[in-house]
């Protein structure tokens, strides 16, 4: 084999390794699941009555701070609701509305009227700040 | 005296009207798209409904934000590229139903609700039947419908526009209790 044709097939093999690991990266990202706060770090620590007061004043500048953000909330567990297939505890923020967790795995022991940690992705306000994928650290 | 009476007749039909309100900050959605190509579902365990059996009307709201997806790239995609959630962060639906409901009484009534839907800043108004089971004083609801995206200016674009179903399909339920 000729030198110019040796490089050539080189080439062509790094080519060919190219595509074929970024085809593999690219159907890695796309099937890459959703992970849960369980596994991501913490960007923020926060008291569940601070965080439901700063929603309640101005939520556009909540959302800057907490929106998608994961926060780890301690509070007092206001109510655990399972109903239509639910897995969600309510914090207690000494206002109207409440710290709504949406839990990714409902924790075993008996939470109910204990205070808490929760960690999860702040997902926004409606009655209540509302936070998904929710873990107990 | 008269006047008196007639305050007091109105203060009492506005608790009697307030103790009305079943309401529930955990009701569930989930949307499902089936294609050839790919299945998709996402699911919100943060559904806001509010019901007033007196006035017949139902009211409910969604953080788009709360829908979760396995993939976490289909998320993303969805709420950047579709929905557009931080700039249109709820679909709110306001309507109101056809035939009474005795909250006071157990039984299972199939209604018809008619209201406005809005997403994604769009309003239209829909029809959709659904189920309300009154248990031991709790509103059990469910109803299913399909939503067109494009109905709602979400555009999707033509790349993938065959891996997403032209009706999506919304399953809703909750559970109001007395507030």
């Amino acid at each position: 084999m000729k030198p110019i044709q040796k490089k050539r097939m080189i080439l062509a093999f790094v080519l060919v390794v190219i595509l074929g690991v970024g085809i593999e990266y690219s159907f890695y990202l796309y099937n890459k699941p959703r992970i849960t706060a369980l596994v991501s770090s913490t960007e923020l620590r926060i008291d569940a009555a601070v965080l439901f007061r700063d929603y309640k004043q101005d939520e556009l500048l909540a959302n800057h701070k907490y929106l998608n953000k994961i926060i780890e909330v301690k509070g007092i567990v206001q109510e655990i609701d399972s109903s239509s297939g639910n897995m969600s505890v309510l914090l207690l923020t000494g206002s109207e509305g409440a710290i709504n967790c949406s839990m990714a795995v409902m924790p075993k022991a008996d939470i109910h009227k204990k205070e808490i940690l929760v960690k999860g992705k702040c997902a926004g306000f409606m009655m209540d700040v509302m936070m998904v994928d929710c873990v107990i650290p | 005296m008269r006047k008196i009476a007639l305050l007091f007749i109105l203060v009492c039909s506005y608790i009697a009207g307030f103790n009305q309100h079943y309401i529930t900050r955990n009701g569930v959605a989930r949307f499902y798209s089936k294609t050839d190509l790919e299945d998709i579902a996402a699911e919100n365990k943060q559904l806001l409904a509010i019901i007033d059996p007196s006035g017949r009307s139902i009211a409910a709201s969604i953080l788009m934000k709360g829908f979760l997806f396995n993939k976490a790239l289909m998320q993303e995609h969805f709420n950047e590229n579709y929905v557009e959630s931080d700039k249109y962060p709820k679909a709110v639906f306001e309507g109101v139903y056809t035939d009474p409901v005795d909250a006071g009484k157990n039984g299972t009534y199939k209604l018809s609700v008619n209201g406005k839907l809005t997403i994604h800043g769009v309003t239209r108004e829909i029809s959709l039947p659904a189920i309300l089971e009154v248990i031991d004083g709790v509103l059990k609801g469910k109803a299913e419908f399909q939503i067109t995206p494009e109905d709602y200016k979400i555009n999707i674009p033509s790349l993938v526009r065959d891996k997403i179903s032209k009706k999506v399909d919304v399953f809703i339920s909750f559970e109001c209790k007395k507030q």
